[in-house]
Protein backbone atom coordinates (compact mmCIF):
# COMPACT_ATOMS: atom_id res chain seq x y z
CA UNK A 1 0.00 0.00 0.00
CA UNK A 2 1.40 3.05 -1.11
CA UNK A 3 0.53 6.70 0.82
CA UNK A 4 -2.19 7.63 -1.81
CA UNK A 5 -3.88 4.70 -1.07
CA UNK A 6 -3.71 4.70 2.55
CA UNK A 7 -5.06 8.38 2.06
CA UNK A 8 -7.91 6.90 0.15
CA UNK A 9 -8.87 4.91 3.00
CA UNK A 10 -7.92 7.20 5.98
CA UNK A 11 -10.54 9.40 4.22
CA UNK A 12 -13.06 7.37 4.84
CA UNK A 13 -12.21 6.78 8.61
CA UNK A 14 -13.91 6.96 11.66
CA UNK A 15 -13.46 6.93 15.05
CA UNK A 16 -16.25 3.84 15.31
CA UNK A 17 -14.90 2.08 12.42
CA UNK A 18 -13.35 -0.68 14.93
CA UNK A 19 -16.75 -2.00 14.19
CA UNK A 20 -15.69 -2.99 11.27
CA UNK A 21 -12.90 -5.64 10.27
CA UNK A 22 -11.18 -4.07 8.05
CA UNK A 23 -7.25 -5.06 7.44
CA UNK A 24 -6.78 -2.79 5.07
CA UNK A 25 -7.54 0.52 6.94
CA UNK A 26 -5.93 -0.99 10.01
CA UNK A 27 -2.73 -1.19 7.73
CA UNK A 28 -3.80 2.84 6.69
CA UNK A 29 -3.61 3.48 10.62
CA UNK A 30 -0.42 1.70 11.47
CA UNK A 31 1.48 3.55 8.68
CA UNK A 32 0.07 6.76 9.72
CA UNK A 33 1.33 6.01 13.01
CA UNK A 34 4.89 5.67 11.62
CA UNK A 35 4.87 8.53 8.90
CA UNK A 36 4.39 11.86 9.76
CA UNK A 37 2.76 13.18 6.54
CA UNK A 38 0.34 10.61 6.87
CA UNK A 39 -0.12 10.89 10.69
CA UNK A 40 -0.35 15.32 9.72
CA UNK A 41 -2.90 14.56 6.99
CA UNK A 42 -5.33 12.10 9.22
CA UNK A 43 -5.64 14.93 12.13
CA UNK A 44 -6.56 17.80 9.15
CA UNK A 45 -8.64 15.21 8.24
CA UNK A 46 -10.26 14.18 12.02
CA UNK A 47 -10.10 17.74 12.39
CA UNK A 48 -12.04 18.69 9.22
CA UNK A 49 -14.61 16.05 10.14
CA UNK A 50 -15.23 17.09 13.69
CA UNK A 51 -15.97 20.68 12.00
CA UNK A 52 -18.35 19.68 9.25
CA UNK A 53 -19.85 17.46 11.81
CA UNK A 54 -20.64 20.61 14.12
CA UNK A 55 -22.22 22.37 11.39
CA UNK A 56 -24.47 20.07 10.82
CA UNK A 57 -25.55 19.19 13.97
CA UNK A 58 -26.31 22.97 13.96
CA UNK A 59 -29.39 22.47 12.14
CA UNK A 60 -32.48 22.65 13.62
CA UNK A 61 -35.64 21.75 12.25
CA UNK A 62 -38.07 24.78 12.23
CA UNK A 63 -40.17 25.21 14.87
CA UNK A 64 -43.77 24.22 13.40
CA UNK A 65 -42.09 21.03 12.43
CA UNK A 66 -42.80 19.15 15.13
CA UNK A 67 -46.21 20.07 15.38
CA UNK A 68 -47.23 19.57 12.01
CA UNK A 69 -46.10 15.85 11.74
CA UNK A 70 -47.70 15.01 15.16
CA UNK A 71 -50.80 16.98 13.67
CA UNK A 72 -51.27 15.30 10.46
CA UNK A 73 -50.23 11.65 11.30
CA UNK A 74 -52.81 8.99 10.44
CA UNK A 75 -54.66 7.73 13.90
CA UNK A 76 -52.31 5.49 15.60
CA UNK A 77 -54.69 3.39 16.98
CA UNK A 78 -55.12 1.57 13.65
CA UNK A 79 -52.02 0.09 13.07
CA UNK A 80 -51.64 -0.96 16.71
CA UNK A 81 -51.65 -4.48 16.34
CA UNK A 82 -53.30 -5.13 19.84
CA UNK A 83 -56.27 -2.81 18.77
CA UNK A 84 -57.26 -4.41 15.56
CA UNK A 85 -59.63 -6.84 16.63
CA UNK A 86 -62.67 -5.65 17.72
CA UNK A 87 -64.16 -4.36 14.59
CA UNK A 88 -64.93 -7.51 11.99
CA UNK A 89 -67.83 -8.78 14.40
CA UNK A 90 -69.84 -5.84 14.28
CA UNK A 91 -69.65 -5.96 10.76
CA UNK A 92 -73.08 -7.56 9.03
CA UNK A 93 -72.61 -9.69 5.93
CA UNK A 94 -73.79 -7.42 3.23
CA UNK A 95 -71.28 -5.25 5.14
CA UNK A 96 -68.79 -7.29 4.72
CA UNK A 97 -65.73 -6.04 2.18
CA UNK A 98 -65.43 -9.82 1.05
CA UNK A 99 -69.59 -9.90 0.45
CA UNK A 100 -68.70 -7.06 -2.11
CA UNK A 101 -65.47 -8.53 -3.33
CA UNK A 102 -67.24 -11.53 -4.44
CA UNK A 103 -69.97 -9.85 -6.65
CA UNK A 104 -67.65 -8.07 -8.02
CA UNK A 105 -65.76 -10.98 -9.32
CA UNK A 106 -68.67 -12.79 -10.52
CA UNK A 107 -69.69 -9.75 -12.52
CA UNK A 108 -65.85 -9.26 -13.71
CA UNK A 109 -65.98 -13.18 -14.92
CA UNK A 110 -69.58 -12.46 -16.80
CA UNK A 111 -68.10 -8.95 -18.43
CA UNK A 112 -64.84 -11.10 -19.25
CA UNK A 113 -66.69 -14.06 -20.77
CA UNK A 114 -69.09 -11.79 -23.17
CA UNK A 115 -65.17 -9.97 -24.32
CA UNK A 116 -64.17 -13.25 -24.93
CA UNK A 117 -66.63 -14.96 -26.54
CA UNK A 118 -67.51 -11.83 -28.70
CA UNK A 119 -63.74 -11.07 -29.91
CA UNK A 120 -63.23 -14.60 -31.57
CA UNK A 121 -61.02 -12.48 -34.24
CA UNK A 122 -58.63 -11.23 -31.73
CA UNK A 123 -58.62 -15.17 -30.54
CA UNK A 124 -55.25 -16.46 -32.75
CA UNK A 125 -53.36 -13.08 -31.83
CA UNK A 126 -54.05 -13.86 -27.99
CA UNK A 127 -52.86 -17.60 -27.98
CA UNK A 128 -49.79 -16.23 -29.87
CA UNK A 129 -49.15 -13.59 -27.50
CA UNK A 130 -50.35 -15.82 -23.94
CA UNK A 131 -47.46 -18.38 -25.66
CA UNK A 132 -44.64 -15.70 -26.20
CA UNK A 133 -45.83 -13.99 -22.54
CA UNK A 134 -45.43 -17.43 -21.01
CA UNK A 135 -42.01 -18.21 -22.74
CA UNK A 136 -40.44 -14.38 -21.80
CA UNK A 137 -41.71 -15.14 -18.07
CA UNK A 138 -40.35 -18.55 -18.13
CA UNK A 139 -37.25 -17.28 -19.39
CA UNK A 140 -36.84 -14.64 -16.76
CA UNK A 141 -37.92 -17.24 -13.80
CA UNK A 142 -35.05 -19.56 -15.20
CA UNK A 143 -32.42 -16.58 -15.29
CA UNK A 144 -33.16 -14.73 -11.66
CA UNK A 145 -31.86 -17.82 -9.75
CA UNK A 146 -28.47 -17.40 -11.96
CA UNK A 147 -27.83 -14.10 -11.02
CA UNK A 148 -24.22 -13.84 -9.41
CA UNK A 149 -23.29 -10.13 -9.86
CA UNK A 150 -24.88 -7.26 -11.21
CA UNK A 151 -22.63 -4.81 -14.14
CA UNK A 152 -24.00 -1.65 -12.67
CA UNK A 153 -24.42 -0.96 -8.80
CA UNK A 154 -26.75 2.04 -7.80
CA UNK A 155 -29.87 2.60 -5.49
CA UNK A 156 -31.71 5.22 -8.00
CA UNK A 157 -33.69 3.56 -10.66
CA UNK A 158 -33.23 6.26 -12.74
CA UNK A 159 -28.86 6.36 -12.58
CA UNK A 160 -29.89 2.30 -13.56
CA UNK A 161 -31.90 3.41 -16.64
CA UNK A 162 -28.93 6.02 -17.60
CA UNK A 163 -26.89 2.62 -17.50
CA UNK A 164 -29.28 0.43 -19.63
CA UNK A 165 -29.72 3.49 -21.96
CA UNK A 166 -25.94 3.34 -22.56
CA UNK A 167 -25.26 -0.20 -23.13
CA UNK A 168 -28.32 0.00 -25.71
CA UNK A 169 -30.63 -1.97 -23.40
CA UNK A 170 -34.06 -1.23 -22.97
CA UNK A 171 -34.61 1.12 -19.93
CA UNK A 172 -38.01 1.26 -17.79
CA UNK A 173 -40.35 4.04 -18.14
CA UNK A 174 -43.32 4.53 -16.15
CA UNK A 175 -43.17 1.96 -13.17
CA UNK A 176 -46.78 0.99 -11.53
CA UNK A 177 -46.52 3.70 -8.57
CA UNK A 178 -45.85 0.96 -5.92
CA UNK A 179 -43.09 -0.16 -6.87
CA UNK A 180 -41.67 3.17 -6.04
CA UNK A 181 -41.38 1.51 -2.56
CA UNK A 182 -38.60 -0.74 -3.99
CA UNK A 183 -34.66 0.11 -3.87
CA UNK A 184 -33.15 -0.07 -6.56
CA UNK A 185 -29.86 -2.84 -6.02
CA UNK A 186 -28.22 -2.48 -9.73
CA UNK A 187 -29.13 -3.58 -13.17
CA UNK A 188 -27.16 -6.43 -15.62
CA UNK A 189 -27.44 -6.85 -19.31
CA UNK A 190 -29.20 -9.88 -20.76
CA UNK A 191 -30.24 -11.14 -23.92
CA UNK A 192 -33.31 -13.19 -25.01
CA UNK A 193 -33.81 -14.58 -28.33
CA UNK A 194 -31.67 -11.78 -29.75
CA UNK A 195 -33.36 -9.45 -27.72
CA UNK A 196 -31.74 -6.88 -25.79
CA UNK A 197 -33.30 -7.26 -21.96
CA UNK A 198 -32.48 -4.74 -19.03
CA UNK A 199 -32.90 -6.66 -15.65
CA UNK A 200 -32.64 -4.38 -12.56
CA UNK A 201 -32.39 -5.77 -9.56
CA UNK A 202 -34.26 -4.18 -6.79
CA UNK A 203 -35.15 -4.61 -2.92
CA UNK A 204 -38.13 -4.89 -0.49
CA UNK A 205 -39.47 -7.37 1.41
CA UNK A 206 -37.77 -9.12 -0.84
CA UNK A 207 -35.52 -9.58 -3.35
CA UNK A 208 -37.02 -8.75 -6.80
CA UNK A 209 -35.83 -8.44 -10.84
CA UNK A 210 -37.48 -6.73 -13.13
CA UNK A 211 -36.84 -7.73 -16.85
CA UNK A 212 -37.38 -4.59 -19.21
CA UNK A 213 -37.69 -5.66 -23.47
CA UNK A 214 -38.53 -4.35 -26.32
CA UNK A 215 -42.12 -5.24 -27.67
CA UNK A 216 -41.24 -4.83 -30.66
CA UNK A 217 -38.44 -7.56 -30.25
CA UNK A 218 -40.55 -9.92 -29.23
CA UNK A 219 -43.67 -9.16 -31.74
CA UNK A 220 -46.60 -9.42 -29.10
CA UNK A 221 -49.87 -8.16 -30.93
CA UNK A 222 -52.15 -7.06 -28.14
CA UNK A 223 -51.49 -4.64 -25.39
CA UNK A 224 -51.54 -6.32 -21.91
CA UNK A 225 -51.32 -3.82 -19.32
CA UNK A 226 -53.03 -5.71 -16.59
CA UNK A 227 -50.49 -8.37 -15.16
CA UNK A 228 -50.01 -11.81 -16.21
CA UNK A 229 -49.37 -13.73 -13.45
CA UNK A 230 -47.29 -16.77 -13.53
CA UNK A 231 -45.37 -19.42 -11.13
CA UNK A 232 -42.74 -21.46 -12.17
CA UNK A 233 -40.98 -23.52 -9.79
CA UNK A 234 -40.19 -21.35 -7.03
CA UNK A 235 -40.25 -18.26 -8.85
CA UNK A 236 -43.32 -15.87 -9.30
CA UNK A 237 -43.50 -13.76 -12.51
CA UNK A 238 -45.72 -11.20 -13.40
CA UNK A 239 -46.06 -9.68 -16.85
CA UNK A 240 -46.95 -6.81 -18.40
CA UNK A 241 -47.00 -4.05 -21.60
CA UNK A 242 -46.79 -0.35 -21.39
CA UNK A 243 -46.41 1.63 -24.77
CA UNK A 244 -43.77 -0.13 -26.57
CA UNK A 245 -42.33 -2.03 -23.81
CA UNK A 246 -43.15 -5.46 -21.53
CA UNK A 247 -41.85 -6.06 -18.69
CA UNK A 248 -41.40 -9.24 -16.46
CA UNK A 249 -41.24 -9.24 -12.94
CA UNK A 250 -39.66 -11.96 -10.66
CA UNK A 251 -39.47 -13.03 -7.27
CA UNK A 252 -38.77 -16.39 -5.13
CA UNK A 253 -41.92 -16.63 -3.74
CA UNK A 254 -45.91 -16.59 -5.26
CA UNK A 255 -48.11 -14.19 -6.84
CA UNK A 256 -49.30 -12.24 -3.13
CA UNK A 257 -45.77 -10.80 -2.78
CA UNK A 258 -46.05 -9.54 -6.74
CA UNK A 259 -49.14 -8.02 -6.63
CA UNK A 260 -49.38 -5.61 -3.96
CA UNK A 261 -46.32 -3.85 -6.19
CA UNK A 262 -48.27 -3.93 -9.52
CA UNK B 1 -23.37 8.64 18.39
CA UNK B 2 -26.86 9.35 20.35
CA UNK B 3 -28.88 6.58 21.93
CA UNK B 4 -32.34 7.43 21.68
CA UNK B 5 -34.30 5.74 24.15
CA UNK B 6 -34.93 1.88 23.27
CA UNK B 7 -38.28 1.21 21.60
CA UNK B 8 -40.86 -1.43 21.60
CA UNK B 9 -44.08 -2.35 20.21
CA UNK B 10 -45.83 -0.09 22.64
CA UNK B 11 -43.88 2.96 22.00
CA UNK B 12 -45.64 6.14 21.80
CA UNK B 13 -45.84 7.70 18.45
CA UNK B 14 -44.87 11.17 19.89
CA UNK B 15 -41.89 9.37 21.41
CA UNK B 16 -40.48 7.82 18.33
CA UNK B 17 -41.01 11.31 16.67
CA UNK B 18 -39.71 13.47 19.04
CA UNK B 19 -36.81 11.12 19.56
CA UNK B 20 -35.66 10.76 15.96
CA UNK B 21 -37.35 13.87 13.99
CA UNK B 22 -34.03 16.07 14.62
CA UNK B 23 -31.77 13.44 12.77
CA UNK B 24 -34.06 12.77 10.22
CA UNK B 25 -34.25 16.49 9.10
CA UNK B 26 -30.76 16.82 9.27
CA UNK B 27 -30.28 14.42 6.92
CA UNK B 28 -33.22 15.19 4.76
CA UNK B 29 -31.85 18.77 4.54
CA UNK B 30 -28.47 17.51 3.64
CA UNK B 31 -30.24 14.99 1.00
CA UNK B 32 -32.74 17.69 -0.55
CA UNK B 33 -30.77 20.82 0.00
CA UNK B 34 -33.63 22.96 1.34
CA UNK B 35 -35.74 23.43 4.28
CA UNK B 36 -39.44 22.62 2.70
CA UNK B 37 -38.53 19.72 0.95
CA UNK B 38 -36.54 18.81 4.07
CA UNK B 39 -39.83 19.09 6.30
CA UNK B 40 -41.86 17.57 3.72
CA UNK B 41 -39.51 14.28 3.71
CA UNK B 42 -39.75 13.66 7.52
CA UNK B 43 -43.03 14.15 7.75
CA UNK B 44 -43.50 11.91 5.09
CA UNK B 45 -41.46 9.46 7.23
CA UNK B 46 -43.18 9.32 9.58
CA UNK B 47 -46.19 8.67 7.68
CA UNK B 48 -45.10 5.99 6.14
CA UNK B 49 -44.13 4.77 9.48
CA UNK B 50 -47.36 5.12 10.81
CA UNK B 51 -48.90 3.22 7.98
CA UNK B 52 -46.07 0.67 7.95
CA UNK B 53 -44.01 0.76 10.93
CA UNK B 54 -45.93 -1.36 13.33
CA UNK B 55 -44.74 -4.35 10.96
CA UNK B 56 -41.39 -4.21 11.72
CA UNK B 57 -40.63 -6.80 14.26
CA UNK B 58 -37.11 -6.05 15.31
CA UNK B 59 -37.30 -3.08 17.43
CA UNK B 60 -34.07 -2.02 17.59
CA UNK B 61 -33.83 -1.55 14.07
CA UNK B 62 -36.28 1.24 14.45
CA UNK B 63 -33.77 4.01 13.59
CA UNK B 64 -32.35 2.21 10.49
CA UNK B 65 -35.41 1.73 9.40
CA UNK B 66 -36.42 5.60 9.44
CA UNK B 67 -33.42 6.81 7.96
CA UNK B 68 -33.76 3.66 5.12
CA UNK B 69 -37.37 5.37 4.67
CA UNK B 70 -36.11 9.13 4.19
CA UNK B 71 -33.68 7.59 1.99
CA UNK B 72 -36.11 6.01 -0.05
CA UNK B 73 -38.77 8.54 -0.08
CA UNK B 74 -36.32 11.05 -0.96
CA UNK B 75 -35.38 8.81 -4.06
CA UNK B 76 -38.84 8.20 -4.94
CA UNK B 77 -39.51 12.13 -5.18
CA UNK B 78 -36.66 12.64 -7.29
CA UNK B 79 -37.82 10.06 -9.85
CA UNK B 80 -40.56 11.50 -10.46
CA UNK B 81 -39.89 14.83 -10.10
CA UNK B 82 -36.64 15.68 -11.93
CA UNK B 83 -34.37 14.31 -14.50
CA UNK B 84 -31.52 12.20 -13.54
CA UNK B 85 -28.07 13.41 -13.23
CA UNK B 86 -25.37 11.23 -15.08
CA UNK B 87 -21.93 10.67 -13.18
CA UNK B 88 -19.09 9.49 -13.95
CA UNK B 89 -17.43 8.01 -10.53
CA UNK B 90 -14.25 7.08 -12.56
CA UNK B 91 -13.46 10.84 -13.32
CA UNK B 92 -12.90 11.90 -10.13
CA UNK B 93 -9.82 12.83 -8.80
CA UNK B 94 -8.13 10.73 -5.80
CA UNK B 95 -6.34 13.71 -4.60
CA UNK B 96 -7.69 15.64 -1.37
CA UNK B 97 -7.24 19.29 -2.07
CA UNK B 98 -6.66 21.22 1.38
CA UNK B 99 -9.02 23.38 3.12
CA UNK B 100 -8.43 25.84 5.10
CA UNK B 101 -9.53 24.68 8.50
CA UNK B 102 -11.06 28.35 9.41
CA UNK B 103 -12.74 28.12 6.67
CA UNK B 104 -15.10 25.28 7.56
CA UNK B 105 -15.54 26.87 10.91
CA UNK B 106 -16.50 30.46 9.28
CA UNK B 107 -19.34 28.48 7.02
CA UNK B 108 -22.63 28.39 8.54
CA UNK B 109 -25.21 24.84 8.68
CA UNK B 110 -27.01 26.38 6.01
CA UNK B 111 -23.46 27.01 4.11
CA UNK B 112 -22.11 23.87 4.76
CA UNK B 113 -25.53 21.91 3.56
CA UNK B 114 -25.32 24.32 0.44
CA UNK B 115 -21.81 22.46 0.04
CA UNK B 116 -22.92 19.33 0.39
CA UNK B 117 -25.83 19.52 -1.46
CA UNK B 118 -23.17 20.13 -4.48
CA UNK B 119 -21.85 16.52 -4.03
CA UNK B 120 -23.26 13.83 -6.55
CA UNK B 121 -25.95 12.65 -5.43
CA UNK B 122 -24.37 9.09 -5.02
CA UNK B 123 -22.00 10.49 -2.61
CA UNK B 124 -24.26 12.54 -1.05
CA UNK B 125 -26.16 10.58 1.16
CA UNK B 126 -22.78 8.19 1.95
CA UNK B 127 -21.28 11.73 3.31
CA UNK B 128 -23.99 13.49 5.12
CA UNK B 129 -24.85 9.57 7.10
CA UNK B 130 -21.18 9.82 8.00
CA UNK B 131 -20.90 13.62 9.03
CA UNK B 132 -24.44 13.15 10.93
CA UNK B 133 -23.04 10.29 12.91
CA UNK B 134 -26.43 9.01 14.24
CA UNK B 135 -25.53 5.60 12.25
CA UNK B 136 -22.71 3.02 12.18
CA UNK B 137 -20.95 1.95 9.25
CA UNK B 138 -22.78 -1.03 9.39
CA UNK B 139 -26.62 0.73 9.49
CA UNK B 140 -25.44 3.21 6.90
CA UNK B 141 -24.64 0.10 4.93
CA UNK B 142 -27.72 -1.39 5.61
CA UNK B 143 -29.42 2.20 4.99
CA UNK B 144 -28.05 2.44 1.60
CA UNK B 145 -28.47 -1.45 0.95
CA UNK B 146 -24.90 -1.68 0.26
CA UNK B 147 -21.60 -2.70 1.38
CA UNK B 148 -19.87 -1.69 3.63
CA UNK B 149 -16.39 -1.31 1.22
CA UNK B 150 -18.73 0.16 -0.94
CA UNK B 151 -19.85 2.61 1.28
CA UNK B 152 -16.17 3.48 2.10
CA UNK B 153 -15.01 3.99 -1.36
CA UNK B 154 -18.21 6.08 -1.81
CA UNK B 155 -17.45 8.12 1.45
CA UNK B 156 -13.78 8.79 0.08
CA UNK B 157 -14.55 9.80 -3.18
CA UNK B 158 -17.34 12.07 -2.10
CA UNK B 159 -15.60 13.76 0.75
CA UNK B 160 -12.90 14.61 -2.19
CA UNK B 161 -15.15 16.56 -4.20
CA UNK B 162 -17.16 17.90 -1.24
CA UNK B 163 -13.57 19.34 -0.56
CA UNK B 164 -13.55 20.64 -4.19
CA UNK B 165 -16.26 22.81 -4.00
CA UNK B 166 -15.57 23.78 -0.19
CA UNK B 167 -11.78 25.22 -2.07
CA UNK B 168 -13.48 26.84 -4.85
CA UNK B 169 -15.90 28.27 -2.49
CA UNK B 170 -13.08 29.75 -0.70
CA UNK B 171 -11.49 31.11 -3.58
CA UNK B 172 -14.98 32.53 -4.04
CA UNK B 173 -14.52 31.37 -7.87
CA UNK B 174 -18.17 29.80 -9.26
CA UNK B 175 -18.56 26.42 -10.82
CA UNK B 176 -18.64 25.77 -14.58
CA UNK B 177 -22.53 25.12 -14.90
CA UNK B 178 -23.30 28.47 -13.08
CA UNK B 179 -20.64 30.11 -15.45
CA UNK B 180 -22.45 28.75 -17.92
CA UNK B 181 -25.73 29.88 -16.56
CA UNK B 182 -25.33 33.23 -16.27
CA UNK B 183 -23.55 33.52 -19.72
CA UNK B 184 -20.59 35.12 -18.49
CA UNK B 185 -16.64 33.34 -19.00
CA UNK B 186 -18.15 31.27 -21.38
CA UNK B 187 -15.38 30.47 -23.77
Amino acid sequence: MDKNEAKKLLLAYRDDLSEVDNAEVNKALKMADEDPELKTFLAQEQAFDRAFTQKLNEIEPPSGLLDRILAEAPDQTATAPTQSEPQSAKIIWWQHPGTWSAAACVLALIALTAVFTQNNSNTTNNRADLALMHNFAQAAALHSPTIQHMDFQNNDIGEIGTYLAKNNSPRPQDLPENMDQLLGMGCLTYTWQDNPVGVICLKGEKVYNLYVANRGGIDLKNDHPSPFYKQFGNYSTALWTTGDLIYVLTVEGKEEDLSPLL
Amino acid sequence: MDAPKQVNQELDFNDLVKNYYTPLFRFAYSLAGNQEDACDLTQQTFYIWATKGSSLRDSSKVKSWLFTSLYREFLRVRRRGQKMVSYEPELLESETPPVTPDYVSSLDAAGAVESLAEVDEIYRAPIALFYLKDLSYKEIAAALDLPIGTVMSRLSRGKTQLREILVRKEKGTRSPAQLDESGGNKI
